[in-house]
């Protein structure tokens, strides 16, 4: 199967532009380690009940705490890297939150994380296909099958039937 | 027919419930039936001819019994006339065929807490939630709104099964339940469930839009099925084929009753299985399946509910 039938991938998450919920009696506005302008401009245009936070960790027990104690009437905004928004999004399912809760905003970086299917190990800061799978070492071949509950990318051995030949290094965005 | 096999049913039992509404208790004719999903609703088949109908009626026996299944059936006083052959025609020991069942409206499971909202008979699918949610341990409550001079079955038996946890209000006796306190200040992770006439969901809706609670927080399932309209013709592009659709039969039935096969589950334009591509004729958009661009597009439509808006329609089957 050629690269361009795999990337016809419908998972791939389509990030459009974020709007404050008016309905809203309560917004919360969460960013990986800084507060990015665009999160910061929605945060300065809300004038309900609002808080603003960074975190360097998705699991942060602090992060953890504000989702548990979010009200049913409440909206979530994130701003990260791929892996942060989905990791967190993940989190605030947990908590009780409706997908329609939480608004991501375009990811910081084009960086993904890789899932090998071989090994099942997650490889971090992938820009390019096909990559080396931190766990196991197969060349990989970086798909746009998207996994919202890994926050990562399918990847497989690039060209299986003969290794040796990788295909061209290609960006990925 | 159907592409699903159907199921052939025995009338064991007809007791009447409420002063409009009756229930019906299904047995296979042969084998068992298969245990279902609490929300689950089947399509029975009823008469022959230009007498046969299809309605959908939710499964509200207990969703582990596979003995039997259970429907209760309101007599509508503007209906198409399904209603009034079941009070009517069907007796203990007539046979009936149904589908299997079909699920669009279980409960989410991942709610913290569950708040469901019936309306008259619209409390049967919460008859299938109760069980499940009692055998899992679910947090619930049950609101159930009826007039007792004409619906409100099962009010006390669920009264004394749920104490505290079901409220009942009897319009006929001027109880009335405040929608907006019932969902005001509930906690993260509640989920609001509504079955019950169009005027109901859309109070629920709007209460809590106004509220501020996310629109994904909120399940409905409405009661209606094809309402009559104009009558007009349908001609089917690849065959030729030209059909008159009577005032008060959907398209799907005239279809069905020319022996033209199209998938469907619910009749009730909410499960799109049954969407047919338009190449001619304006539509008149009856369902809640499709989106609205998809509706101003006027290139698909739903035949179990939506009608012309003219006097021809071509559907490209």
């Amino acid at each position: 199967m050629q690269a361009e039938h795999v990337n016809g991938a419908t998972s791939k998450p389509v990030y459009t532009p974020v709007e404050l919920n008016p309905k809203s009696s309560f917004h919360l506005f969460i960013a990986e380690q800084d507060v990015p302008v665009d999160l910061q401009s929605l945060y300065n245009g809300c004038t309900a009940d609002k808080a603003v936070a960074a975190y360097a960790c998705a699991s942060d027990s602090q992060l953890l705490e504000s989702l548990q104690n979010f009200p049913l009437t409440g909206t979530l905004y994130l701003a990260g890297t791929e892996p942060f928004l989905w990791r967190v999004t993940s989190h605030a399912r947990d908590a009780g939150l409706c997908s329609d809760q939480v608004r991501l905003l375009a990811p910081i970086s084009r960086e993904r994380h890789l899932f090998c299917c071989h090994c099942h190990t997650i490889t971090e800061e992938v820009t390019y296909s096909p990559y080396a799978c931190s766990g196991c070492g197969a060349m990989l071949e970086v798909t746009d099958h998207f996994s919202r509950l890994h926050g990562a990318y399918f990847s497989f051995q690039a060209n299986a039937e003969d290794s040796a030949d990788m295909p061209e290094k290609r960006e990925v965005n | 027919m159907s592409t699903i096999d159907q199921i052939v049913v025995e009338v064991v039992a007809i007791e009447q419930v409420a002063p409009m509404i009756k229930e019906f208790t299904l047995q296979p004719a042969e084998g068992q039936f298969t245990p279902f999903s609490a929300g689950a609703h089947v399509v029975v088949e009823m008469g022959e001819g230009e007498q046969r109908y299809r309605n959908a009626y939710s499964l509200m026996s207990d969703p582990n019994d596979n003995r039997q299944y259970q429907i209760a059936v309101r007599l509508q006083e503007e209906s198409r006339g399904g209603s009034i052959y079941m009070h009517e025609q069907v007796a203990v020991g007539d046979q009936l065929k149904i589908s299997p069942p079909a699920n669009l409206f279980a409960p989410e499971w991942r709610a913290k807490k569950h708040i469901l909202f019936a309306g008259g008979v619209g409390i049967t699918p919460f008859l299938s939630y109760v069980p499940v949610m009692q055998q899992r341990g679910a947090e619930f409550e049950l609101h159930y709104m009826y007039r007792s001079q004409q619906t409100g079955a099962y009010s006390a038996e669920l009264t004394e099964q749920l104490g505290d946890r079901c409220c009942c209000y009897d319009a006929d006796q001027s109880s009335r339940c405040d929608i907006a306190v019932v969902m005001a200040d509930q906690p993260l992770g509640t989920h609001f469930y509504i079955c019950g006439p169009e005027s109901l969901i859309e109070a629920v809706q709007a209460t809590a839009d106004e509220l501020g609670i996310p629109a994904g927080a909120i399940h409905w399932e409405e009661f209606a099925g094809a309402k009559p309209g104009q009558p007009f013709t349908v001609e089917l592009s690849r065959s030729g084929v030209e059909l008159a659709v009577a005032a008060n039969k959907s398209v799907l039935e005239t279809l069905e009753a020319a022996d033209i096969d199209i998938p469907n589950l619910c009749r009730a334009g909410v499960c799109g299985q049954c969407v047919c591509d338009v190449s001619e004729g304006e539509i008149e958009h009856r369902d809640a399946y499709l989106s609205d661009a998809e509706k101003q597009s006027g290139q698909r439509m739903m035949p179990c509910v939506s009608r012309a808006a003219g006097e021809r329609l071509v559907l490209d089957i």
